[in-house]
């Protein structure tokens, strides 16, 4: 088996149009720490990107048995990478450490996230690093209330860029700003000014970094406590997160120790079913039998391969479940997920 | 591949990853998978009974899906359980029906392994 930190990550730039994604990924790609990297972009579009290793990919999809979008296998995605690594290898193109990939502004970015995490060939050479969303300060807010699929992009971001914030004012940028800590409290939210931006943090530190995913999830289970903390809702069972009429977030605090093995059960079933609407799901696993915390982490029907980490990261140790959703009740979620939990009863009350 | 069935076998499916797993990040193996897998089949057919059908592991690397009347597929991993479980029993298999789990609290402890 390879080695999971020896895979190349992955970071896919995703955003709405004219959100700002190629300026960003120009001024990413100057950055001396990344001048190592190859970039894959849908379209040239009309900002010329300056880099030595850059491949323009063309779309096709084949959709696989399930019928649903997300699970697609974008087979010139696949295409694409298997090439440039193979030119890797042969030493034809420069030994590049990541790739960017470039979707374009209209992209649902779950099928590149699909291909990358289930196919065969790709994952023994890749692996996913972060998925970055830029928001346009002066558009975002009109185009979330208008376009699903500028929601989901903000929806799967584990880094969320506000751009053009200098176009606007501050008090204009404040509602834009609540509005997505709201809709991913757990994405790390930052600004970038004519894409001046800590490409350090956006595109080296990510989840699956042994260097830096306790962080990662500790900054998550931060996001979720200060969110908890104002509104006074995560404990108690309310939806404290609507975006629309049915776009929802919250956190499930689970104190049961996690049967893995019923878990596995219930969120297979549970994607299966309502794959459409769960737009992300992660956590931190008490699991039961183990004394270090498992990270679960998921896009729609996909799942990332989970994560151990070697610590609770802040000591408590109860389970946590973010879920970002359409239209499902906590309330539903939370009971089906304590009814799966005993399938297996429960070993100390037995 | 199977030599013997001609079935194609993929990379450890999420679910396979058991919680020692997880600390290593690698797939269980030998006797480890075996048991595992027999604990997810059993744990899985308490709630495939509320749709009629049965699951089986096979080869240690598939499962079979049975309905009540002899009908029978093969798949690789628990989401595949539930296609095949839904095109059988031609329900929708939702871990938030009511129904399904009013099913599950009626059913009796589960036997230890």
């Amino acid at each position: 088996m390879v080695a999971y930190n020896t895979l190349v990550p992955v970071f896919v730039l995703t955003g709405f149009l004219g959100s700002g994604k190629t300026t960003l990924l120009n001024r990413l790609l100057h950055h001396p720490s990344l001048v190592d990297a190859a970039v894959l972009i849908n379209e040239f579009g009309e900002v010329g990107i300056d880099h030595q290793l850059v491949e323009r990919i063309d779309e096709t999809t084949v959709l696989l048995d399930s019928g649903c979008l997300c699970c697609t296998i974008r087979g010139d995605l696949k295409a694409s990478m298997l090439e440039l690594h193979g030119k890797r290898a042969r030493g034809l193109v420069p030994r590049y450490q990541r790739m960017i990939i470039e979707t374009t502004g209209l992209a649902d970015p779950s099928p590149i996230l699909y291909t990358l995490l289930a196919d065969q060939t790709l994952r023994h050479h890749y692996r996913l690093g972060s998925l970055i969303t830029t928001v346009d300060a002066v558009n975002g807010l009109g185009q979330l209330e208008r376009e699903e699929e500028s929601v989901k992009q903000v929806a799967v971001a584990d880094r969320i860029v506000l751009t053009k914030t200098d176009l606007v004012t501050e008090d204009a940028v404040e509602p834009l700003r609540e509005r997505l800590a709201h809709l991913n409290p757990s994405a790390w939210l930052t600004r970038a000014v004519n894409g001046d931006i800590d490409a350090e943090i956006l595109l080296q530190a990510d989840l699956y970094d042994p260097a830096t995913k306790g962080a990662e999830v500790l900054r998550w289970i931060e996001a979720e406590a200060l969110r908890s903390d104002e509104t006074g809702a995560a404990e108690h069972g309310h939806d404290t997160n609507r975006h629309g009429p049915d776009i929802h977030t919250f956190c499930i605090v689970h104190e049961e120790p996690i049967d893995w093995t019923a878990f596995g059960i219930w969120l297979t079933m549970l994607l299966h079913s309502h794959g459409e609407e769960v737009l992300r799901v992660k956590g931190i696993l008490n699991v039961r039998g183990i004394e270090t915390p498992v990270v679960i982490n998921g896009v729609q029907h996909i799942i990332h391969p989970p994560m151990h980490l070697e610590a609770w990261p802040n000591g408590d140790r109860r389970s946590r479940i973010v879920f970002i959703v359409r239209g499902i009740p906590r309330a539903r979620i939370v009971e089906s997920l304590v009814e799966f939990n005993c399938l297996g009863g429960v070993p100390d009350a037995a | 591949m199977c030599a013997f069935c001609a079935l194609m076998t993929g990379t450890t499916h999420w679910t396979e990853a058991g919680s020692d797993v997880a600390r290593t990040g690698e797939s269980p193996v030998g006797r480890d998978r075996f048991l595992g897998r027999i604990h997810r089949t059993k744990l899985v057919n308490r709630v495939l009974s509320h749709y009629g059908c049965s699951v089986s592991d096979w080869a240690n690397s598939s499962y079979i899906v049975r309905g009540q009347r002899g009908q029978a597929t093969i798949v690789a991993n628990l989401p595949q359980v539930w296609m095949a479980a839904e095109q059988i029993a031609k329900k929708v298999a939702d871990p938030l029906d009511p129904a399904l789990l009013a099913a599950m609290r009626q059913l009796p402890a589960p036997a230890r392994d």
